[in-house]
């Protein structure tokens, strides 16, 4: 590049940079003092900071109601999203491959729930089930979290069935399969990729989500419902230890998905 | 004496380890409609690129009109481009794509508006100038791209393989009024093509250009006819290729010996010297015994595809393995294993080195 | 998100094929109506039912939507989630647009997908210790009046939560990233020949930027900040969190009714008109939300 077009270039770059950097430190500010005073040894978030100490992540682990909590989000999480990708996926292969009367408003009925607020989601199960006498549990948070997820799964997938993979189906089927087997061992496996990111997206959907755990559980909640109560006591370091717990977990998982997706796709 | 429209000077673009353009230098008479002609990856649309400044070359300089214009960013050089999407806005009517140009110039609105129609008129798109760039047909959108490009009266106006996305019907449509617009508006058109026939079709000069490389530099006829190299006789259009070696140089006449024959060609290449003969599929006459034509001998044929106008074939030479691309007669009942003789014209033999 | 449709052609001709499809698609149907569909009306129903002390009286009543309007609390609650939605969407959008731009544009290729990845990761924490960590930096306890306070710059702890504008800043915090990126795969899905035919004719790069750029990705970044104030009005999180007894804002009132008084009517006609709130501003959007042709 010559001189004048080189220098140019810089003079441009700093600017940008600057930006760029601004809003970088503003979005790991909070994030940089959670994980920074998790490690701190006295009891207050505050400056200075004394010296690393790992007391509140045992305290954090040693607290059962926390690990319970934990285990119940896992549990939701992995059902819940489990549900919708089977509900999603068949639905998805029902509208994709056949033509059938009123496809669009059906299609448009399954992805409605996208359009409303959780809050409300969370307040009309609330509403029915107490209309109905059945109790608040953790089965009601699966059934929320399934309505949540559900027309993600149904657009992920739907969106996927495309006229290309309608012809691989018609060629196994042409070969002689049945539905069934065209449907388990043509469709499902073709579409390992989106019924990962679907089932992917719907766990951690459903792991971080609050308000409708809120409302609709009682006495076993989970994690996050069980951090808001650890809130109204005010700032704790354990709330510390545990927020950057999920987030350390967070961040290992991803980079694990990361990993065995880029080794997928390295290895012929 | 008036500049060139356009100069390339020894020209080389690298992109990491791969030359794309190795050291080119061409020079563009002004009104003329040049061709850059090539397979894709050839260095073309690279060396357009450069032309039209979107590209910095590695080393090289670019003059325009004359003037070194290197430095200068694509803003404000006196060339502009028909990109191979078009590249319209899709926000703005087909006049406001059109002006848009001027509008950067600051030509006051009235001026804007009276160029843009006649812009439109020379294209033939008056009527659609309230329209949106999605309400139009490829060859309309074509035409608005060209309209806005010329409008502001560049010295040079770049195409970028601005048919490809047409179909065939259209593309000669196309063909023919972009040489008209071309004559009619006088200024330098560059065109990029792969397409051999849209090349021939359309330019002044052709600019053959292979793996970042002049192949070839000329007219049309002179390209095809008597290409200058062993690609540019395989590019254009069907070649029989026969390699030899020269045996006797006599009074601008060779001899050259290869496995099919000897050839009395015009040429001075030296004795001994290995070259190539191109004969094209349609100089071979079949069948038919003429004045001054030379003997080749029988052949069978093996295939033969029927092309409207022709029958193209190959056949196999009696006593040989060397098959040689011919044409028959379009009403010519050809099936494989007829025998055929084949005779050629020395003049229309090509001597290409090897 | 474009839904593409497969036209595919029943090829049996087995009797009882025609009803294979709706096998297939009625489990989720049937639970999309039962747990959504059948509480939202069941929501609609009870808005127009009252709470009278600790009995729900089943009569046909407006009373619960007049007390809504009447009662300037309920009604300045809404307001200033108005209010304060408004100015998030801006401010993210005003913070979102210049950095996926600087990401689209000016970071090489090869990094942008690392830059956009270290831009999300700090959301990987729970959103609700994402609105608390705020509280760590903000409250009178926290990083900034502590910090203030070690380096004398004041004397006691100084609060900045616990007001709107904490709330806010707890939410720009978060839709920054979602609009920057809503808005970076907006640039990148643009044609780079469009700005080289807007330089080819003459505009440098501001003008391109404001001539061609910029509306072009107008309706994606109407899409994005439709998508922010829908979330940013019904969250109940970050407000509760960050913003103190002093204002109230609507989820903020309508799980009061729930938690403290359990008048589920009253709760669900507020419901409501945050729904028709939404309703009204997706209409008014609803020229850049439909998907253009290409």
């Amino acid at each position: 590049m010559s001189a004048t077009r080189r220098v140019a270039w810089v003079l441009g770059a700093v600017p940008a940079t600057v930006y760029a950097l601004a809003i970088y430190a503003f979005i790991f500010l909070p994030v940089g003092a959670l994980v920074l005073f998790s490690f701190q040894s006295s009891s207050l978030p505050v400056p200075p900071f004394d010296g690393p100490s790992l007391q509140w992540y045992r305290a954090v682990l040693a607290e059962e109601r926390l690990t319970r909590a934990l285990t119940n989000s896992i549990v939701v999480a992995l059902t819940s999203s489990l549900a919708a990708v089977a509900l999603g996926f068949c639905a998805a292969y029902g509208l994709a491959r056949y033509h059938l009367r009123g496809d669009r408003l059906v299609r448009g009925l399954l992805m409605a729930p996208l359009t409303v607020s959780y809050l409300i989601i969370g307040m009309g199960l609330l509403i029915t089930f107490n209309t109905l006498t059945i109790p608040k549990s953790l089965l009601a948070v699966g059934i929320g979290h399934v309505v949540i997820n559900l027309p993600l799964c149904f657009a992920i997938l739907y969106s996927q069935m495309g006229e290309h993979q309608a012809n691989v189906e018609r060629a196994a089927r042409d070969l002689g399969a049945r539905e069934w087997q065209v449907m388990a061992l043509v469709t499902m496996p073709m579409l390992w990729p989106a019924l990962f990111a679907s089932y992917f997206l719907s766990v951690t959907f459903s792991w971080d989500e609050f308000i409708i755990a809120f409302l609709v559980s009682k006495f076993e909640v989970t994690l996050p419902v069980e951090i808001w109560s650890m809130l109204r006591t005010g700032l704790s370091p354990q709330l510390n230890a545990i927020g950057s717990l999920v987030f350390g977990v967070s961040v290992v998982l991803v980079l694990l998905l990361d990993l065995v997706l880029l080794r997928r796709k390295r290895a012929p | 004496m008036r500049p060139t429209a356009v100069e390339l000077r020894d020209i080389s673009v690298r992109f990491g380890a791969k030359l794309a353009v190795d050291n080119v230098s061409l020079t563009i008479e002004r009104g003329s409609f040049a061709v850059l002609l090539g397979p894709s990856g050839g260095g073309k649309t690279t060396l357009l690129n450069v032309l039209g400044g979107f590209l910095e070359p590695t080393s090289g300089r670019v003059l325009i009109a004359g003037e070194d214009v290197s430095e200068v960013a694509p803003a404000r050089r006196p060339t502009t481009t028909v990109f191979q999407d078009y590249a319209l806005f899709p926000h703005m009517t087909v006049a406001g794509n059109v002006g848009f140009g001027l509008r950067m110039r600051r030509v006051a609105r009235r001026e804007r508006a009276r160029r843009v129609r006649s812009a439109l008129e020379m294209v033939g798109l008056a009527h659609a100038a309230q329209h949106r760039v999605h309400e139009l047909s490829g060859g309309q959108r074509q035409r608005v791209a060209l309209a806005r490009a010329l409008v502001v009266e560049p010295s040079v106006l770049l195409l970028d393989e601005p048919l490809g996305a047409l179909d065939l019907k259209l593309r000669r449509q196309m063909q023919e009024e972009l040489k008209a617009i071309q004559r009619r508006v006088g200024t330098t058109f560059v065109h990029v093509t792969h397409d051999q026939d849209e090349a021939m079709a359309i330019a002044d000069v052709i600019v053959v250009l292979n793996q970042g490389v002049i192949e070839d530099i000329g007219s049309p006829e002179r390209v095809y006819l008597r290409p200058r190299s062993r690609f540019t006789a395989g590019f254009m259009g069907e070649s029989n290729f026969l390699d030899g070696d020269v045996v006797e140089r006599r009074d601008g006449v060779i001899t050259v010996a290869t496995a099919v024959g000897r050839f009395a060609v015009a040429g001075d290449e030296a004795t001994g010297q290995a070259v190539t003969l191109s004969l094209r599929p349609e100089h071979i006459h079949v069948d038919s015994g003429g004045e001054g034509l030379v003997e080749i001998g029988g052949a069978e044929v093996l295939e033969a595809s029927f092309f409207g106008t022709h029958h193209q074939c190959v056949c196999r030479l009696r006593g040989r393995d060397t098959r040689l691309k011919v044409r028959l007669p379009q009403r010519r009942i050809v099936a494989p294993g007829t025998t055929i003789e084949l005779a050629v014209d020395s003049g229309d033999i090509v001597v290409l080195a090897r | 998100m474009t839904v593409r449709r497969a036209t595919a052609v029943i090829t049996g001709t087995k009797p009882g094929r025609a009803r294979q499809p709706w096998v297939l698609v009625l489990p989720a149907l049937l639970w999309t109506a039962l747990f959504f569909v059948l509480p939202l009306a069941v929501m609609v129903v009870h808005s127009f039912w009252q709470r009278q002390g600790y009995r729900l009286v089943r009569e046909w009543t407006l009373v619960n939507y007049e007390k809504f309007f009447a009662r300037s609390y309920f009604l300045e609650s809404l307001i200033n989630s108005i209010e304060v939605t408004a100015l998030v969407t801006v401010t993210s959008v005003l913070l979102a647009y210049p950095l996926a731009y600087v990401l689209a544009e000016k970071v090489p290729v090869r990094w942008q997908r690392t830059a956009l990845v270290l831009a999300i990761v700090p959301f990987w924490t729970s959103y609700v210790v994402r609105s608390y960590s705020w509280l760590l930096i903000l409250s009178e306890s926290g990083v900034i009046s502590g910090s203030l306070q070690f380096l004398g710059v004041v004397d006691g702890p100084v609060s900045l939560a616990n007001n709107r504008g904490a709330t806010v800043m707890g939410f720009v915090h978060f839709f920054t990233m979602l609009l920057t990126l809503t808005i970076f795969a907006n640039l990148k899905q643009l044609s780079p020949n469009y700005r080289r035919a807007a330089a080819d004719l003459g505009a440098g790069p501001v003008r391109t930027f404001v001539h061609v750029i910029l509306p072009l990705t107008l309706p994606g970044i109407m899409v994005g900040a439709f998508l922010t104030f829908v979330l940013c009005i019904g969250d109940y999180i970050t407000p509760q969190i960050l913003g103190g007894n002093q204002e109230l804002l609507l989820p903020q009132t309508i799980m009061l009714q729930i938690a403290r008084r359990s008048d589920f009517p009253m709760a669900s006609a507020m419901a409501l008109v945050l729904m028709i709130v939404v309703s009204v501003v997706y209409l008014a959007c609803a020229r850049w939300l439909r998907l253009e042709r290409a």
